[in-house]
């Protein structure tokens, strides 16, 4: 299957929604202050997977399931290392929207020139979280549209205009 | 005696529009963005001055489906803006949709 569309996963709202809806144990915690507290970390993947927005929570975070690094994660060891601890998201902005809550950040460009041959998608994962059921728990997988390839130049991720991720009801 | 004080510029340009900027020096993947008329409004790299390269959109080489991504004031989902360099480099920016988790009403749920 690959890539087919840019979702938030599942367990990344079962949190929020079911710890003040109902009991359920909850599979994380985005820090005290929620998202805005936490270090929000991107990575670049190849068509070689297939990203499930209703992967069980052990199975979304960075280095499990589908995302484990190896050959699929695409990755320079300078300019765009693996694990996306140096590419974190900044300027983050929280928008609340008639029926719409967004999460939006600073576009992102690499830290320098770098080739990459493959690139069809990116993660999007809490990388503050360190322990409980998963770490580096997945947010969202944000699919490109195609193959993406650069050669000893920039490679730039400009978020669409409506956030990185958002919720809809 | 007095010290020279050393001020130097960048000259940036768009070869599909009239947008020009000047900065001081900025780091070597640094890139200066605009919404370009000239590329159906979408956001494209201003090139520095002089440079032989060539700008292009590049449109989503996948079905839409209910992805909201950007669109040019064609109507065009682009997936990408390529700089292609004459040395054969190239740089890239991706535009990426939002992603997205919908809470609707259950109509089967809701008729219960």
């Amino acid at each position: 299957m690959a890539w087919t569309d840019s979702r938030v996963f599942t367990q990344a709202v079962l949190n929020p929604l079911t710890a003040s809806a109902w009991s359920t144990t909850e599979p994380t915690t985005y820090g005290a202050n929620g998202l805005s507290a936490d270090s929000l970390a991107v990575t670049l993947w190849n068509n070689s997977i297939t990203p499930d927005r209703d992967a069980a929570v052990a199975s979304t975070g960075y280095n499990t399931g589908q995302w484990a690094s190896g050959a699929n994660e695409q990755k320079d060891a300078t300019n765009w290392p693996a694990g996306g601890a140096s590419n974190l998201l900044a300027s983050k902005t929280y928008t609340l929207g008639t029926s719409v809550v967004a999460l939006d950040a600073a576009d992102r460009a690499g830290n320098g020139n770098l080739t990459l041959a493959n690139v069809f998608g990116c993660l999007v994962h809490d990388d503050t979280i360190t322990a409980g059921t998963v770490a580096k728990q997945g947010l969202s997988f944000n699919y490109f549209g195609g193959s993406q390839a650069v050669t000893g130049g920039t490679f730039t991720i400009i978020w669409d205009a409506t956030g990185v991720l958002k919720f809809t009801t | 005696m007095g010290a020279l004080l050393l001020d130097t510029f960048i000259d940036w340009s768009c070869d599909h529009c009239y947008a020009t900027d000047r900065t001081r020096p900025l780091p070597a993947h640094a890139a200066r963005m605009h919404a370009c008329p000239g590329l159906h409004g979408m956001i494209a790299p201003l090139v520095r001055a002089g440079t032989d390269c060539k700008v292009t959109l590049v449109e989503r080489g996948d079905y839409l489906r209910d992805e909201e991504t950007r669109t040019g004031d064609d109507g065009v989902p682009y997936m990408a803006v390529r700089t292609d360099y004459a040395d054969g480099r190239n740089d890239l920016a991706v535009f990426a949709p939002v992603a997205t988790f919908g809470v609707r009403r259950n109509k089967d749920w809701r008729s219960r």
